[in-house]
This record gives structure tokens, sequence and C-alpha cells, in this order.
């Protein structure tokens, strides 16, 4: 499906879907919303990360992703400092985030939602503008099959030309996923992957996870729904009032008085 | 009657050209500029001091600044560089911020623009502007009015024809559908690696030289150019025309320039007088707004939608046995649905 390996903005390979937080802090105004976590993704693995509304988890994603800066603390990607860098650079770098609200292109097709994401695209620098089609066609007709191969196995392949908007939520959730591993990433950020997921659907989205897994790219996911974390995760992080209250397996963790008090009962 | 269509025809390019530059911005790249009409402008100041020579040679009853006599047609790529340029500094300006803080901030700068051009009398002759723009080519053509307004038309289109293959180019090229991918959610394009800024930037400068030169084409044929023919109202009606006309789509924006610019501005001066000297003028007005807002609650996509971009799937690649995700390995796909 994909190689499991990113590359960095030069095209070069990059090592596989290493993350390393430490000491991450993220204010708003006077709210802390981020103090001081610290933890650690290994290469094709599986964490979760989970803990109450408000506990920091979105934040905390938002922030390794780019997407907002560090009050202090840094992040480690594949060994390199990326704290600070823009979204689109991270991305590049193998690092991407499907956020929690879906952002389809809507009045783009399915199959071009894909294609869009093929990193390194020559019909994209500003001078095909003036260029023939067959300056870029060879490379473009990649794409179209990469993506395609993508939808279907996502079996999103009788969606491929209709219009994203139309899709329903769960197929919104696996066209995002397919889309971020278009990118060729190491690690990805799932922020709730089942939120507005028909229950029915849900099995087939841990499926597609499995599947990303297997390819070699790390997941980092935050998730409420627990037994999809169960089933999914090699690890999970419980986070609460911003920090990292417990880490381990399900089971570990439900043997912990402090988490069950914090999270897991209720 | 024959100078008034062959003007009418100018306008009618002048006016395709200009929003054809803002479809690249806004209809292609999601970009509210309610500034763009400074972009035509800059062009049409461009071409003027490009052309009129001097400030000092002119008997000193218009002064501005620099003041050259380039020949035809550098003055007119000049201009098209130059509203490039600014769509560059628009770009690298509102960079950081989010498309409504862009439309205020290019608002903002349009409205700042005419007022230091106001002011400031000498650098563009102030609130009087340029005239008697020499026209292009007179001295060596030799031809009768009409016959030359024929030829301005048919240079016109030779523009417009030019830039009809380039932007469909762009809008068939994976350039083109990364730019509507920004257009349809600036954060998720980010987020598989694409760099909005340098995209919008793109855009603002592409669709400021095509407004550009349809600013440098306008003032050469009518000769004369001042801050009244910039004001905001002039980007209201760029935006009408194209969502009357169809967003994202070459002809729709054609459509929306001649039913906007031509239909409703020019024609009305057929009617006859029938009343207040100011009411076909504010009638006008009053057409635009109510066809736009009608066209936004009713039919957002124009008169001529975008065209959906499908692709032919049917390649060795849709007969390789693929098993989708939740199937069994005996193969019956599994369709959800919710």
């Amino acid at each position: 499906m994909t190689s499991g390996v990113g590359v960095d903005r030069k095209g070069q390979a990059t090592r596989g879907g290493e993350l390393v937080v430490e000491g991450l802090r993220r204010e708003f105004g006077g709210t802390v919303a981020v103090d001081d976590l610290t933890f650690a993704v290994r290469p094709g693995e599986i964490v979760g990360l989970v803990g109450p509304n408000g506990a920091g988890k979105s934040t905390a994603l938002a922030v390794i992703a780019g997407v907002l800066p560090a009050s202090k603390g840094r992040v480690l990607f594949n060994g390199q400092q990326i704290t600070g860098h823009l979204p689109h650079k991270l991305a590049r770098a193998g690092l991407v985030r499907i956020p929690q609200i879906s952002q389809e292109f809507g009045r783009l097709t399915t199959l071009e939602n894909l294609c869009v994401a093929a990193p390194h695209q020559r019909g994209e620098r500003f001078r095909s503008a003036w260029l023939p089609r067959r300056s870029w066609a060879g490379q473009e007709d990649a794409v179209i099959r990469e993506a395609f191969e993508l939808l279907e196995r996502f079996n999103l392949a009788a969606k491929a030309n209709d219009y994203a908007e139309t899709l329903s939520g769960g197929q919104k959730r696996l066209l995002e996923l397919a889309r971020a591993l278009m990118v060729k990433p190491s690690l990805l950020l799932l922020d709730e992957p089942m939120a507005g997921v028909n229950p029915r659907f849900m099995e087939t989205v841990e499926d597609c996870l499995e599947e990303v897994r297997r390819s070699g790219v790390s997941l980092l996911i935050v998730e409420h729904r627990l037994d999809s974390v169960e089933r999914l995760c090699d690890r999970v992080i419980v986070m609460a009032q911003g920090r990292v209250l417990a880490e381990g397996t399900m089971a570990e963790l439900r043997e912990m008085p402090p988490v069950v008090e914090a999270y897991l009962v209720g | 009657m024959t100078y008034y269509i062959t003007t009418i025809l100018v306008y009618l390019g002048i006016d395709v050209l200009a929003i054809w530059g803002l479809n690249v911005q806004y209809g292609l790249c999601g970009v509210y500029n309610f500034g763009f009409i400074l972009f035509q402008a800059s062009g049409a100041y461009t071409a003027a001091i490009l052309t009129l020579g001097p400030s000092s040679g002119n008997g000193g009853y218009q002064s501005y600044f620099f003041g050259a006599s380039l020949p035809f047609p550098l003055p007119i790529l000049v201009a098209g560089v130059v509203a490039a340029i600014i769509g560059v500094i628009f770009g690298l300006l509102t960079r950081r911020v989010g498309e409504d803080y862009l439309a205020v901030l290019t608002f903002v700068l349009a409205v700042v623009a005419i007022l230091v051009v106001s002011a400031a009398v000498s650098f563009l002759n102030g609130p009087a502007g340029l005239s008697s723009v020499p026209q292009p080519l007179t001295s060596v053509l030799h031809v009768s009015l009409i016959a030359y307004s024929w030829l301005y038309v048919v240079f016109v289109a030779l523009v417009c024809l030019l830039a009809y293959f380039s932007l469909r180019l762009l809008a068939r090229a994976p350039l083109g559908r990364v730019m509507r991918a920004v257009r349809e959610n600036e954060k998720a394009a980010a987020s598989v690696g694409k760099n909005v800024g340098g995209l919008r930037i793109f855009a603002l400068a592409y669709g400021g030289a095509l407004a550009g030169i349809s600013g440098a084409l306008l003032v050469l044929f009518i000769s004369t150019w001042s801050p009244g023919s910039w004001e905001y109202a002039e980007t209201l009606t760029a935006f009408s025309a194209i969502i009357v006309g169809g967003t994202g789509n070459l002809y729709g924006a054609a459509l929306g320039a001649f039913v906007v610019q031509i239909l409703i501005f020019e024609l009305p001066r057929f009617l006859p007088q029938v009343s207040a000297a100011n009411l076909v003028g504010s009638l006008q007005w009053i057409v635009i707004g109510v066809l736009t807002l009608g066209f936004m609650w009713w039919r957002p996509q124009g008169l001529l939608p975008e065209r959906k971009r499908s692709y032919d799937i049917s390649w060795p690649v849709r007969q390789r046995t693929v098993r989708p995700i939740g199937t069994t390995p005996a193969g019956g796909v599994e369709m959800e649905r919710e």
C-alpha cells in the first residue's frame, strides 16, 4: 500500500515514523492545555492517546503537527527537531495529521482528493501553467493509478468520480486516510478517526488502520472509543489536565486506580 | 454606430481578461481579493506613464513620476509584470492570515492605494488622473478611426485567445487541481504537504498580471485613467460577473463578464431617458446587487458551473485483483452504506 518510509524535502528517504515529545507545553492565554507532555512513538507502533474531554489530547496533536505553536518543549521526528515547523513541511517529511472533523476537498472528486496529495508532482510546478500536458502526463498517469489502487483497497473505487462532498461520514474518514497515505507518510496522527462514523462502518476503519500499520507506518491515535483503542493500539497513553497520567496496555491501565478514577469509569 | 460596436467589443475583451484574472484568484484558488481593481489600475497607470513620455514634456498640464515612451507592446507587458509584482506583495502581506482577513486586508489595501494616488498629485496626477495617453501604433498605421478600432478589437481578441489557452493549460494541470484543493480547504491542502502561501501568491500574481494587462489595454484604447475609474465598486462588479457566470469556469467567467459588464452597464445606454438623470445608473447597481444575491442563494454554481473532472479509470489497474479492505478473501465486496 505504502512504503512506510517518509521522504524529506529533498525527496530523500527518512527513517520510519519515530516520534519523541519532550516537555511539550501549550498555553492559551492563562490556560495551560498541554503541560510538560513527554512520550514517544516507536517506528511501526500504534499508540493510543486517551483521556477525558479537555485533557489536551487534540491540542497536543495539533502542536506536534505544527498547526499550533508550542509554548515550550520540543518534538523530534525521526531524530530531527521539528518544533515550530509548518504543517506542509512536516507532511513533506512524512508526518501527516488527520483532524477530528473531516476536511475533504468537497468539490473535487474522490480520485482527485487523492491525486492532490501525491508528492513531487512535476505538473504542480508553477511553470506547468505554460507547459504542454506531455511534460507531466507520464507522472500524472502513475499518480492516478496509485490513487485508484488505494481507492480500491479502501472500498471507495465506485465513488472515484463522485464529488467528495457526497460521501458519507465513514467514507470521508476512509478518504482522508487514503489521501494521507498518498503523501507516503511514516507517521500518521489521527484525531478521533471514529468520530461521526456509523458503528457498522467502524470495523472497516479499524481494518484500514491495521493495514496501514502493516505497511510500516506508525500511528498516534486520539480516540474516545476504548474498544477500538484496545483492539488497535500496542500502547496507550492516558492524559489528564495536559499531562501524561499513565502509560501501558489497556489491560495494565485497568489495574491502575488513578486511571480508573480519572477516566475509565463513567 | 460601428465605433460603438467596436468599443463594446474592446470593453468585452478587456472585461473578460480581467474577470479571468479574478477567476484564477477567486474561482480557482479561493483567494478573496477584494482589492482586485487595484491590479487593473496598476496596469493602466503603468502603461500610461510608459507611453506618455517624460512628465516635463507635456507642457506641465499633468504631472507624474518617471514617464517614458516605450515602443508597443512593451508598456502592456511591463503593466502585466508590475501587476504581478503587486500580486506577490499582496500575497506576502496576507500569507499568514485566513481567507476572511485576507478579504478585509486586500480591500483596505485598495482603498489606501486610491487615497494615496488621489492625494499625492505629483505621483500620478492626483484626482484628475492621466489623459491624452497615445494609442499604440497610430503613427505607423495611418488608418481611419473605425479601421483602427477594428484592429484594436482583433488585438484584444488575440490577447484573450493567448490567455484562454494558458488558463486552460493551468486548469487541466495538476497545478490547477492543487489550487482548487486550496480553494476547497486550505488546512487540508497544507496537511498533505502543499504550500498554501506559495499557491496563493502564484494565484495573486498570475491573476494580477491578467488584470494588469487588461488595464493597459483599456487605457491605451480610451487614452485616459483616473482614480474614478477604479473605485471599490468595480471589484464588486467583477465578483458579480464570476458569481453570475460560474465560479471556476472560463466560459462562465466570460459569460458573466458579458452579462454584468455589457448587458447591465452598456445596454441601458440605448434606453430612452424616462426620469431623473441618475435613475438608470442607480438601477444598474441595484440590479447587480439583486442578481448577485439571487445567484448566491439559488444558483451558487453560476450559469455555467465548474466542470467535474472525471478520469478514465479503465486501464489495466482497473482489472487487477485488489481485495478491498473489509471484504472476505472469497471476493464479495461489502458495500457499506450509512
